[in-house]
């Protein structure tokens, strides 16, 4: 006897996801995996057009390290974060027709969306800062464990916004918009390309309460020694993404029946 | 096979409440195929995506304990640029099947030729519903719910779907919503007739047909 698909085993449920995130490839832009290529090159002009912009303008930094590894590290949190997190807000609307197979269940298709994102944000990474190395710019952080555990707290940030996003588009269809506008308020807020510290205390203390913030700080903490003290708090962002967890799981469990119809 | 306990659904239709199950519980026995009849806008087609898991019902649980097909008679769910085969695969994949031996099965039984290698959009209807048809049939189900589809295709294509049913009686059930009396007739070994937000059991086809035909007079 076989279970009901909501409760098939893990081996099943691994199945649909990869089975949903091979679709979902194909058919992102035009109907070949070459396709999606697209996907992977979009923020990677976006990350070098960016670099290149500050290379050119040639601006004075705090540090004595390379513009680009400031750069770098502070556009990277938002490569892996808002990005996948916009783009799993669509997951249910991009796969709703998929629910007519009861074995696909809301979160198989959010799941899927997510792996494929922090998929391409991860190729995306490694293309740039491995030609980042090549042009010989010391890109390596000096300390490994703080730029891991900022990259997976962005993440986790990421993937907490992006659940939340799924639910809340789903049902409001303005709600795309409202995230850009958000999206655009966290970058522009995150101190990307300015030090937050030479803002004034009163802006300073209405960024510190942009989770994004925390995670450029966090990574940049593992490229400059003692960087980060005044402002990074580690537990903003994982209380921040754990809330946004919760409400999101919350979210799928109680409105599952509208979710699936819609 | 499918229980339904205490299972309440209902439609909000410009303010006014439209209850299609009413605190109803009922078990789908396997090894019985079950015609549901109901007056047009009764919810029958509502009840059958409940049972398949497509939709829930606002309170109460519905329980399968048996492989349950999507409610067939939609090819909703393919998808309209990719190829036949693409889509069949996927499908295959994931229902944990083999996509080389389910798109075998489907060439041979949609008979849709060299156009399993073009893009969905790009079928007939009928192509399609016999693409549809055939993915179904691909995979072992051992309950089918099937909405209002013995129309699909020409006199040969049904009496293939019908040869196909037949032989699949031994280990799979049938769950149909169909106008056709003939159709619950010829498939069903019992009837269910939805009125008034409550299911009757006929355990002959022919009362349920009766009590049908009373309410849609």
């Amino acid at each position: 006897m076989i279970g009901f698909p909501e409760n098939l085993g893990i081996a099943q449920r691994g199945r649909v996801i990869f089975a949903i995130m091979m679709r979902d490839m194909r058919t992102r832009f035009g109907r070949s995996h070459v396709g999606y290529m697209i996907a992977i090159a979009w923020p990677l002009v976006h990350l070098s057009v960016l670099v290149s912009m500050m290379l050119y303008a040639n601006r004075v930094l705090p540090f004595g390290t390379d513009p680009a590894v400031f750069v770098v590290s502070g556009v990277l949190p938002y490569i892996l974060c808002l990005y996948p997190a916009r783009l799993m807000g669509y997951s249910v609307e991009a796969n709703r027709a998929l629910f007519l197979f009861p074995v696909v269940n809301v979160f198989d298709v959010i799941v899927a969306r997510g792996a494929i994102e922090f998929l391409t944000a991860f190729v995306v990474a490694i293309i740039f800062c491995g030609a980042l190395l090549s042009f010989g710019v010391d890109i390596v952080p000096i300390n490994y464990s703080a730029w891991a555990s900022g990259v997976l707290a962005t993440v986790y940030l990421s993937i907490s916004m992006g659940i939340l996003n799924t639910v809340i588009s789903s049902i409001f269809k303005m709600w795309h918009v409202v995230f850009v506008l958000l999206m655009f308020f966290m970058y522009a807020t995150a101190g990307v390309f300015v030090l937050p510290s030479s803002f004034s205390p009163a802006v300073r203390e209405l960024m510190w309460y942009n989770p994004l913030l925390h995670c450029v700080e966090w990574v940049r903490s593992s490229y400059y020694d003692g960087y980060g003290g005044e402002m990074l708090s580690q537990e903003f962002v994982l209380w921040v993404a754990t809330t946004c967890l919760m409400l999101g799981l919350l979210g799928e469990r109680f409105l599952r029946g509208k979710l699936l119809g819609a | 096979m499918i229980k339904l306990i205490d299972v309440h659904k209902y439609y909000k239709t410009r303010g006014s409440k439209k209850v299609i199950l009413d605190n109803v519980s009922y078990e789908f026995r396997a090894g019985l195929s079950y015609g549901i009849l109901g007056i047009n806008g009764a919810g029958k087609s509502t009840t059958m995506r409940m049972l398949g898991g497509t939709e829930l019902p606002n309170s109460g649980r519905i329980s399968r304990s048996a492989r349950v097909s999507w409610p067939l008679g939609f090819s909703a769910g393919l998808h309209p640029a990719m190829t036949g085969r693409e889509n069949v695969q996927f499908v295959a994949r994931i229902y944990g099947q083999d996509p080389k031996r389910a798109v075998e099965f489907v060439e041979d039984f949609a008979e849709i030729g060299a156009y399993i290698d073009e893009p969905y959009r790009t079928y007939s209807s009928g192509m399609a519903q016999r693409l549809a048809f055939g993915l179904s049939m691909s995979i072992d189900f051992e309950c089918y719910l099937i909405d209002e589809v013995t129309a699909v295709g020409d006199a040969r294509f049904q009496a293939r779907c019908h040869e196909e049913f037949a032989r699949r009686r031994a280990h799979s059930d049938i769950i149909m919503v169909s106008h056709s009396m003939e159709t619950i007739r010829s498939y069903c070994s019992r009837g269910v007739v939805l009125a008034h937000g409550v299911l009757h059991e006929f355990s002959h086809v022919d009362d349920a047909i009766e009590l049908y035909t009373k309410l849609n007079q």
